[in-house]
Order: C-alpha cells, then sequence, then structure tokens
C-alpha cells in the first residue's frame, strides 16, 4: 500500500467506526431499533427455517467457498453468524441441519457455531459434528455443487439457503432445489455467481446485503443494527465521492 | 456458564483482538518495520494452521462417508465409490512418490494425469449443463417474479447469447461489446464497491472482539 492509500483505509476505517459506535449507543439509549429497510432473503430464511421445523425437515446451510485465514475471511464471519442464528433457530428439534463447506478451516468453525447453537437451545444431545460435510475444492468448485445437492436431496432438505462465495456451481444446487421443490436462497461474493443466484432464488439476497445478516435475524444487539447505518452511510460517502470525482474529471 | 464472563471466549477475544490489531498495523506500515513483520509471523502460523486442518477435512469427509455407508442412508452408493475414489488416488499418489511403477510406467507421474483424466471431463462435461440449467431459471423468474428487473434480465442475457452468434450483421454484437464494457461493468464495480465496504463494517466487529463467531451461548 502507498501512502495516500494508507490514510484512505485508516480514514474510511475510522469513519465506519465512529458511526457504527454512534448508531449503536444511539440505538440502545433511545431503547428503539431504527426502521432497517426490508431485505427479501433475510425475510424468507426465517420463515423457510421455521416451515422447515413444521415438516420436521433439516434446512442445507453453506457459505460456499469462503475461507478463513484467506482474503474471503470476513465474508466466512459474516456467513457464519446468518449460519448460527438459523441454525439457532430450529436447535430445539431431534435432527441436525445439514452445513456443507469446502475449506477445511471453515468445517471446523461452521461446527463450532452448530454446536453453539445447540447448547443455546439446551439440546447438546442432539448435536453431530458429522452433520457437516466437507467436500474438498477443486478449480471451478462444480464437485461441490454436485455434492452438496445431492446430499441436500438425499436428506430431503426443505431449504438450500446459500451464502457466501460460489461460482457457477450454484447453478446446480438451484437446479435440484426446483427438481425437488425445495426453497433456494443463493448469495454470492463472486459475480458470477450473484448472477445465478439472482436468477434462481426464491428471495434475494445481493452484494453487501451478506454483511449485515445479524442486525436482521437478530434485531436485538444495537452494535449490529448501527453496522446497517454505518453500511448505508459509507454507500452514499462512495457514491457522492464517484461523483465528484467523475465532475472533477470532467471539468479538467 | 451461560449469560456470565466465560473464561475461555474472554481469552479467545483478547487473543482475537490483539492479532488483528497486529496484523492490520503491520499491513498499513512500511516493510522493514518489526510490526511487520511481526505480522509475518502471525500470517505464517495461519498458513501452517490452514495445512494442518485439511487432515480435519479428509477425517470429516471418511467418517460422514463411513456414517452412510454403514447405514445404508440413501445416496450410500455415492459414498462407497467416493471412499473407493479416495483410497485409490491416496494410492496412486504413495506409488508416484516412492517411484514404484514398473514396467512402461517407470518413472511416471500418474496422479496429474488421473486428476486431468476424470476430475476435469467430469467438471468440463457438467460446466457444458449450466447454460441449460440457466435458461430454465429465466422460464421460472419470469414465471415467479415477473417486474421489469427480471424482463431487463431476461433480455440482457438473450443479447449477449445471441451476440455469440456468427451472424452477418454486427449490431448484436456491438451491442453486446458495449453491454459488457459499459452498464455490466459498471454494475459489477458498484457490486464489488458495496461488498469491500461490507468487509469493512465486519471488520471493525472482528477488531472490537463483538464477532459472533468469538461469543460463547
Amino acid at each position: 500500500m502507498n501512502e495516500n492509500e494508507v490514510v484512505l483505509f485508516s480514514l474510511l476505517l475510522l469513519l465506519a467506526f465512529v458511526i457504527m459506535m454512534l448508531a449503536g449507543l444511539l440505538s440502545r439509549a433511545l431503547r428503539r431499533v431504527p426502521p432497517l429497510r426490508v431485505i427479501s432473503g433475510y425475510t424468507a430464511m426465517p420463515a423457510a427455517v421455521d416451515a422447515s421445523v413444521e415438516q420436521a425437515r433439516p434446512v442445507h446451510v453453506s457459505p460456499g467457498s469462503v475461507r478463513i485465514g484467506q482474503e474471503s475471511t470476513l465474508s466466512a464471519l459474516a456467513s457464519l453468524a446468518i449460519i448460527y442464528n438459523l441454525v439457532e433457530r430450529q436447535a430445539f428439534m431431534d435432527h441436525m441441519p445439514l452445513a456443507t463447506v469446502s475449506d477445511p478451516v471453515m468445517l471446523v468453525t461452521v461446527q463450532d457455531a452448530l454446536r453453539k447453537a445447540y447448547i443455546e437451545r439446551n439440546n447438546r444431545s442432539t448435536y453431530r459434528s458429522n452433520a457437516t460435510v466437507w467436500f474438498p475444492q477443486t478449480e471451478r468448485s462444480l464437485a461441490f455443487g454436485a455434492g452438496a445437492a445431492g446430499f441436500a436431496s438425499d436428506v430431503r432438505a426443505y431449504a438450500n439457503i446459500l451464502m457466501g462465495q460460489f461460482g457457477s456451481e450454484l447453478a446446480y444446487i438451484g437446479e435440484t432445489s426446483a427438481r425437488h421443490n425445495q426453497i433456494f436462497i443463493g448469495h454470492s461474493t463472486q459475480l458470477e455467481g450473484q448472477a445465478i443466484a439472482y436468477a434462481q432464488s426464491d428471495a434475494l439476497l445481493i452484494g453487501e446485503e451478506l454483511f449485515v445478516g445479524e442486525a436482521y435475524l437478530n434485531p436485538d444487539k444495537s452494535l449490529d443494527v448501527g453496522g446497517v447505518v454505518a453500511l448505508d452511510v459509507l454507500r452514499w460517502v462512495a457514491v457522492a465521492a464517484i461523483i465528484l470525482i467523475a465532475l472533477n474529471q470532467g471539468a479538467s | 456458564m451461560r449469560g456470565g464472563l466465560h473464561l475461555g471466549s474472554a481469552l479467545a477475544t483478547a487473543l482475537a483482538i490483539v492479532t488483528a490489531a497486529l496484523v492490520i498495523v503491520g499491513l498499513l506500515s512500511a516493510e522493514s518495520t518489526e510490526v511487520a513483520a511481526g505480522s509475518d509471523i502471525v500470517l505464517q502460523i495461519v498458513s501452517i494452521t490452514i495445512a494442518l486442518a485439511v487432515l480435519v477435512g479428509i477425517w470429516n469427509l471418511i467418517s460422514v462417508h463411513v456414517g452412510r455407508l454403514i447405514r445404508t442412508r440413501k445416496g450410500w452408493i455415492y459414498s462407497l465409490i467416493t471412499l473407493l475414489s479416495a483410497v485409490a488416488v491416496t494410492a496412486v499418489y504413495v506409488m508416484d512418490e516412492t517411484a514404484s511403477w514398473t514396467g512402461e510406467l517407470e518413472g511416471e507421474k500418474l496422479s496429474p494425469r488421473v486428476f486431468e483424466a476424470v476430475q476435469v471431463s467430469i467438471e468440463s462435461a457438467l460446466a457444458g449443463l449450466i447454460v441449460f440449467f440457466l435458461t430454465y431459471a429465466i422460464y421460472r423468474l419470469l414465471y415467479k417474479r415477473f417486474t421489469w428487473t427480471s424482463i431487463l434480465f431476461m433480455v440482457a442475457v438473450a443479447i449477449v447469447l445471441l451476440g455469440w452468434l456468427p451472424l452477418e450483421d454486427d449490431s448484436l454484437v456491438d451491442l453486446r461489446e458495449w453491454l459488457m464494457t459499459v452498464p455490466v461493468l459498471a454494475g459489477s464495480r458498484g457490486l464489488l464497491i458495496g461488498i469491500g465496504l461490507g468487509t469493512v463494517i465486519v471488520g471493525i466487529r472482528a477488531l472490537t472482539g463483538y464477532d459472533r463467531a468469538l461469543r460463547e451461548p
């Protein structure tokens, strides 16, 4: 990073931190969660989990090929928070959800999230570590798509909720979902996967919406809500900066 | 200990905050500084941990598929094929590394050849199916969500696909080129900027020890 980039990055980090804390503290002081815009993916996810409970069928959750310790670490953490919240919602049942991953570190982390969710619901005895399945990732990750889709249909998953990093393999899982009447909610931080998710999903989750999942699924935590406000402000700052730069370049 | 301070969780959170702070300061510092060197050491430890975690993955693969096989769960035949393939690939790799092949195969490395012949061919075949899946997906999209964005999506896909055809008239090709270089590129960048901003928010949560992964139930 050159000196300018370091200064800009530090400013961005500081701005995000200040807004997040202020919005979080204000929300706590007022004891009121600010109204959040509706994101259809986050409306459909808990509804799908609730319906799976009624039908006594598992849900299939997956963060895809996100990797802890690599560039996608923060996407992995965001996906993990969503997985925890969804699994915790159905963790009083006597069966486990299906979780599929393609990174071995993520395997352990997802197992831990599932374990915590079952402990939270005082149902530790139901937890099984092999409900989380690892599919070694290849260059195109199609083996992951085929394996995860096959497993999800074998366990008669009610819904496939996939958020994180996917490529074209998402198409297989979407196709299998349609064939087996499973609800499909997809998202990807990769453009290819996001396009497929847009076409195949029953409810939409796009781009940066992945990173505010905790606030939508568990709105009691004020700092999470602060994160949503900070993201909205940063988005507008980025838009303003792009317009100003374009105008400046046009004028010069 | 629910609801109170959990010692393990507190230690993990403290360790995460210190490590994250060290790495971020190291990445922002000049390469020759001590902080940058400390950050490098942390990243090397992470690399070693990731390499070791593959063993956990292999153990998971074996335990999951053996479990399905023993209980003859639906799809057990695929688990059997997976396990046999795992054993076969491991055996081929060991034979490669110990130079155990004899006769015509002496001195050969078969692992890359097996990978090319099986994995790459199967994945290429699967990749060929994607276009059919997507075409059907667009039909279902219009059936489920008949909105102007869905129609726009369908029109864009049609132009891009038709633009690849070797027609005498170049207007569709030009339109496809314009689509790819102006609105698609702009949209892609917008999406990536949004994702970048989102990672900043999650990064702050991790830096302040507030992330879900660090919390105990």
